[in-house]
C-alpha cells in the first residue's frame, strides 16, 4: 500500500493522462483521490496503456473486467499506479468483437485476455491462440449475451423513421401523385423533405445522447439490431 | 385576428390529403390569416417517442414550437389529435422555467428558441371558439346525416378551464352547426382499439372496434365523426380487417373539416375524398346527389 509522499493521487494522474492524451480522451473521472477512470476509443486503447505505465516505474496490471452490454462489450482494463486505479474503459461493437492485445506492454494481460476471448467471444489482436479456461475444440461462448438492443420489436420502426426521415410514418407514390392532382406539393414542407434539415434533427438525437442509447447507426440509417 | 400556422402532423399529408386539402379549403373560406408551418418534424409521435427518450421527445416538440414562433405564428392549429396532444403536452411541461432552459440549451445548438408565445391549438377548438358563427353563416349545403362522433382520447386534456369535454363539445356544435343530427350510441368514451392493435389486434378489432360499430349502428348512424388521424386510421383499416372474422361494416368515417368543406358546398371531387379505406365516397355521393 502506497501512503503519505510515495502515493500519487487520482488528480495528479488525470492531469498527467490530459496532458499525454489529449484529444484522445473521451472522459475522465476521478470519484475519489486514488480512484481514476478513462474512457477512449479502441483505437487509441494502445496509447492510453502506454500513457498509464509512462506515469510510475511502478505501475502495475491488476485485471480486466468484460461487460456484455448487448450490442457492445464494455472492456475494463484496471491498473494500479501508486496506489490509485486507473481503470480504462473501451467499448468494442459486437459487430467487430476485436480489440488490440496489450500484452506486449503488460505482460500479465495475457492470461485474462485469453480468458475472456475464451468466455465472451472477443479477439485480441496479437494474442496467442490457446485456449485458457475451456477445452480446445469448444467455440461456445458462454459468457456472450444475443446482439440486442433496448428498444422493443414494436417500437423499432417507429425510432427508426423517426430518425431517418423526421417522420413516424412514409408517403406512397401513390399519394404523392393524389396530393398533386389535388393542387397539393408532393411533399408537404417537412424536415424529411430537406437533407440540411433532416441533419438538424439527427446532430440533436446524437447530441441528447439517444443515437449510443437506442443503438442507432447514423451511417446506415437504421438499427444496429433490427 | 391571429396569425395562425398549421401543423400539417404526418399521416394528413402522407396518408389523408383529404382532409388538409378540406382544412385549407375551409381555413380560406373563413378568411383566417394562416400559414402552413415550414421545416417541421414529426410531432413526435406521442407514445413510442415519449416513452423511450422524454427528453429527446420534448426537445423535438419544443423545436416544432419555436420554429412556429420564428415564423410569426401566434396560433398553432393542429388538426391531427395524435399531434396536439404531443405539442400541447410539450407546451404545458415548458411552462416549467428549469425545464424550458433544460430544452432550450439543446435547440441554441441548432439556433432555435422557444420562449412561449405561441398557443397550440386543437383545430376544432380554433373552429369552435373563433369562427363557429361564420361556419353557421357559410353554411350553404347542410350536412344532414346521422352522425356518431367519436371521441378520441387525445382530445380530453383539459383546456384553461380544466374541463376535459369543451374540445368533444366544440366537435359536437361544430356538427350541429353545419345541419348534421348528432346521435347518441351509449360508447361514446370507450376507445376505438388504436392503442391496442399494437399489440393484440384481434382483441382490438373484436373487442374494441366491433362493439363500438355495433352501438353506432344500433341507433343508425350512417357516419362517423372524429378529429383523431389514429382513430380514422383504427376504424378504416379495421373494418376491412375484421371480414376475416366474418363481421362486416360499410360505415363511413371522415375528418370534421372534411364535413365542414362539404357544408360549405365544396364539391367532393375537389377534396379528394377516395384516399378514404371507408366508403366516404359513395356515402357523400348519396347525401349531396
Amino acid at each position: 500500500m502506497f501512503t503519505g509522499c510515495e502515493a500519487m493521487r487520482a488528480e495528479e494522474v488525470a492531469r498527467k493522462l490530459r496532458e499525454a492524451l489529449g484529444p484522445k480522451i473521451r472522459a475522465l473521472e476521478t470519484p475519489t483521490e486514488r480512484r481514476v477512470f478513462l474512457t477512449v476509443e479502441e483505437e487509441d486503447l494502445e496509447d492510453a496503456m502506454r500513457a498509464i505505465f509512462g506515469l510510475a516505474r511502478e505501475a502495475r496490471f491488476m485485471t480486466l473486467s468484460a461487460v456484455d452490454e448487448g450490442l457492445d462489450l464494455e472492456l475494463l482494463y484496471h491498473v494500479d499506479v501508486k496506489g490509485t486505479i486507473v481503470t480504462v474503459r473501451v467499448k468494442v461493437p459486437k459487430e467487430e468483437m476485436e480489440v488490440l492485445d496489450i500484452s506486449h506492454i503488460a505482460p500479465a494481460a495475457e492470461f485474462i485476455e485469453r480468458e475472456v476471448r475464451d468466455l465472451f467471444g472477443v479477439e485480441f489482436v496479437g494474442l496467442k491462440p490457446d485456449k485458457l479456461v475451456v477445452p480446445e475444440g469448444y467455440e461456445e461462448k458462454p459468457l456472450q449475451k444475443p446482439f440486442e438492443g433496448p428498444l422493443p420489436p414494436r417500437a423499432r420502426p417507429v425510432m427508426e423513421l423517426l430518425l431517418d426521415n423526421a417522420c413516424a410514418t412514409t408517403i406512397s407514390r401513390a399519394v404523392m401523385k393524389k396530393r398533386e392532382d389535388l393542387g397539393l406539393p408532393a411533399m408537404p414542407p417537412m424536415v424529411g423533405a430537406k437533407a440540411e434539415a433532416m441533419e438538424e434533427i439527427r446532430g440533436m438525437a446524437k447530441e441528447m445522447g439517444l443515437v449510443d442509447r437506442i443503438g442507432y447507426d447514423l451511417e446506415k440509417k437504421r438499427l444496429r439490431y433490427r | 385576428m391571429p396569425k395562425y400556422g398549421v401543423f400539417l402532423g404526418c399521416l394528413i399529408p402522407f396518408r389523408y390529403p383529404s382532409v388538409e386539402v378540406a382544412l385549407k379549403k375551409v381555413l380560406d373560406a373563413l378568411g383566417a390569416d394562416y400559414t402552413v408551418l415550414a421545416n417541421y418534424s414529426c410531432c413526435p409521435e406521442p407514445v413510442f417517442t415519449r416513452l423511450v427518450d422524454y427528453d429527446f421527445w420534448l426537445a423535438m416538440a419544443a423545436r416544432n414550437l419555436a420554429l412556429a414562433e420564428e415564423q410569426g405564428i401566434e396560433r398553432l392549429v393542429v388538426p391531427c389529435c395524435g399531434c396536439f396532444e404531443s405539442l400541447h403536452e410539450a407546451e404545458e411541461a415548458l411552462k416549467e422555467p428549469e425545464v424550458r432552459e433544460k430544452v432550450n440549451e439543446a435547440l441554441s445548438k441548432l439556433g432555435h428558441e422557444y420562449k412561449g408565445v405561441v398557443k397550440v391549438e386543437s383545430v376544432v377548438e380554433t373552429l369552435g371558439h373563433e369562427f363557429m358563427g361564420k361556419i353557421r353563416d357559410l353554411t350553404q349545403a347542410p350536412f344532414r346525416a346521422r352522425v356518431a362522433i367519436h371521441y378520441c382520447c387525445h382530445l380530453f386534456r383539459p383546456g384553461p378551464t380544466g374541463d376535459i369535454w369543451v374540445k368533444h363539445d366544440m366537435t359536437r356544435d361544430l356538427m350541429r352547426a353545419i345541419g348534421a343530427d348528432i346521435l347518441r350510441y351509449k360508447l361514446e368514451r370507450f376507445c376505438c382499439g388504436f392503442p391496442a392493435f399494437q399489440v393484440d389486434q384481434e382483441f382490438s378489432l373484436k373487442e374494441r372496434l366491433a362493439p363500438k360499430l355495433a352501438s353506432m349502428r344500433a341507433v343508425g348512424a350512417e357516419c362517423v365523426i372524429t378529429a383523431c388521424m389514429a382513430c380514422i386510421t383504427q376504424f378504416e383499416r379495421g373494418q376491412v380487417m375484421l371480414r376475416r372474422y366474418g363481421i362486416r361494416y360499410n360505415m363511413p368515417v371522415m375528418h370534421p373539416v372534411e364535413a365542414i368543406a362539404l357544408a360549405f358546398g365544396i364539391k367532393p371531387e375537389e377534396l379528394g375524398l377516395e384516399v378514404h379505406r371507408s366508403p366516404v365516397l359513395d356515402f357523400v355521393k348519396r347525401l349531396y346527389g
